[in-house]
């Protein structure tokens, strides 16, 4: 199955929503997450497994970082790289 | 090279052999001394300083502020109330004895071989904990702060279980990977550490958590002694998830200098009927029930540290809550 950048961004939107329980916060590709406090270390392990299980990608621990956790897009691009060659536009 | 030369050359060798040997020789006699002795010395210091800490003036004259610390977290928690026959004198003895002998001797225990370190244990509930480990689905060990608690991890390692993973604070990996902390990168050192501890986990191995040491937005709220205190629910978070068995461990030392280990019953992890957050509650629940216990029951062993952020750390419970609540 290919999977768009658009259909990834949608995906972790509707995992951050339902997991951050902020049906009122609009979050968007670009809305900061961490600098808006909506994501501690619970948050970020439990969005670990959740991008390993969803898009059958395996997240090291070099991964775990500041930047790829910023934005959704960023968190878009960490899966994009992580994605095997098949999947990539 | 002439032949003086050679003698010279000769007689240098000889003489850093020598030098060698000896200081060889040396180590090896300060080995096996140290060997044989140091258990002999900890026991003679445990006495004398169980004999000291007991003495009042002794307490005023080096531990006044310790003494104020333990005397006011006996306020605090009102531990007396849930056990009449509990002594504060005898607490305030142990927390010295604790915080000044066993803080010195602690690393070096973990340093001594089993021969001389497993006499000094004493382990209940070892059944509790052969029977969680079998089960191959890992083992979440739950602690507290006593000085004691790394201790469990020592014997585990030497009945050799293996992998095992202790949780830190994100300061303290930070200071282990030599880098310089800062409150934006420890919830990435923290979600980092969680990671590796899934895998540990889901290779059968052991996991020793102390909960609240974890930071989080999502902490719990839960009535412990006349206050309500934060729990952070990760431990919750990763028996669900990977099917591991939460064993509380308790580990105190005695006025002697020997350590009990215990190992208590598992944490149940509720039924399907519950939702996810409902069971999470419920675990976290659970551990403090178990946290509420192993405080009245060797409340000397706490570390002090633990007792001045409880005294400074939570108002005073309101009267919604109750302790019916946990216990």
């Amino acid at each position: 199955m290919m999977l768009s950048e658009t259909q990834i961004i949608q995906s972790l939107i509707n995992y951050l929503q339902t997991e951050l329980s902020q049906d009122r916060l609009l979050i968007t590709p670009e809305t900061a997450l961490i600098e808006a406090g909506l994501i501690d270390s619970l948050t970020i392990f439990k969005l670990i497994v959740f991008l390993e299980e969803h898009f059958t990608i395996k997240i090291q621990a070099e991964d775990i970082v500041v930047e790829n956790f910023a934005t959704v897009c960023a968190l878009q691009a960490l899966v994009q790289r992580k994605l095997p060659l098949l999947n990539k536009e | 090279m002439t032949v003086g030369q050679v003698k010279n050359y000769r007689r240098q060798w000889e003489a850093d052999a020598l030098k060698g040997l000896s200081k060889g020789r040396n180590k090896f006699y300060r080995r096996l001394v140290k060997a044989r002795w140091e258990p002999t010395f900890y026991f003679v210091e445990a006495r004398l300083m169980a004999w000291l800490c007991g003495q009042p003036w002794a307490q005023r004259r080096y531990w006044g502020k310790k003494v104020a610390l333990v005397q006011e977290f006996l306020r605090a928690t009102n531990l007396a109330m849930y056990d009449p026959a509990l002594q504060p004198a005898q607490v305030i003895r142990q927390a010295l004895f604790c915080d000044s002998f066993f803080f010195d001797w602690r690393s070096r225990l973990s340093a001594w071989p089993p021969a001389q370190w497993m006499p000094l244990i004493t382990i209940r509930g070892e059944e509790v904990w052969h029977s969680a480990y079998q089960q191959g689905k890992g083992v979440i060990l739950l602690q507290y702060h006593t000085l004691a608690a790394r201790l469990v991890f020592r014997w585990l390692a030497y009945m050799g279980v293996q992998p095992m993973l202790s949780i830190e604070t994100a300061r303290a990996i930070a200071a282990a990977a030599g880098q310089t902390y800062s409150a934006e990168m420890a919830p990435f050192l923290q979600a980092r550490q969680l990671h590796a501890t899934k895998s540990c986990l889901e290779a059968g191995g052991v996991v020793r958590i102390v909960p609240d040491l974890q930071q989080g937005n999502e902490c719990i709220p839960v009535p412990l002694y006349q206050r309500t205190r934060l729990f952070p629910p990760a431990f919750a978070e990763l028996a669900l998830r990977t099917g591991a068995v939460m064993l509380p461990a308790s580990a105190s030392v005695d006025l002697h200098g020997r350590v009990a280990i215990t190992f208590h019953a598992p944490l149940h992890t509720g039924d399907a009927s519950q939702s996810r957050s409902e069971r999470i509650a419920a675990i976290v629940k659970q551990y403090v029930a178990f946290l509420h216990t192993a405080w009245l029951t060797a409340p000397g062993n706490l570390k002090l540290g633990q007792m001045a952020s409880f005294v400074a750390n939570g108002a005073p419970m309101t009267k919604e809550g109750s302790m019916n609540d946990v216990v």
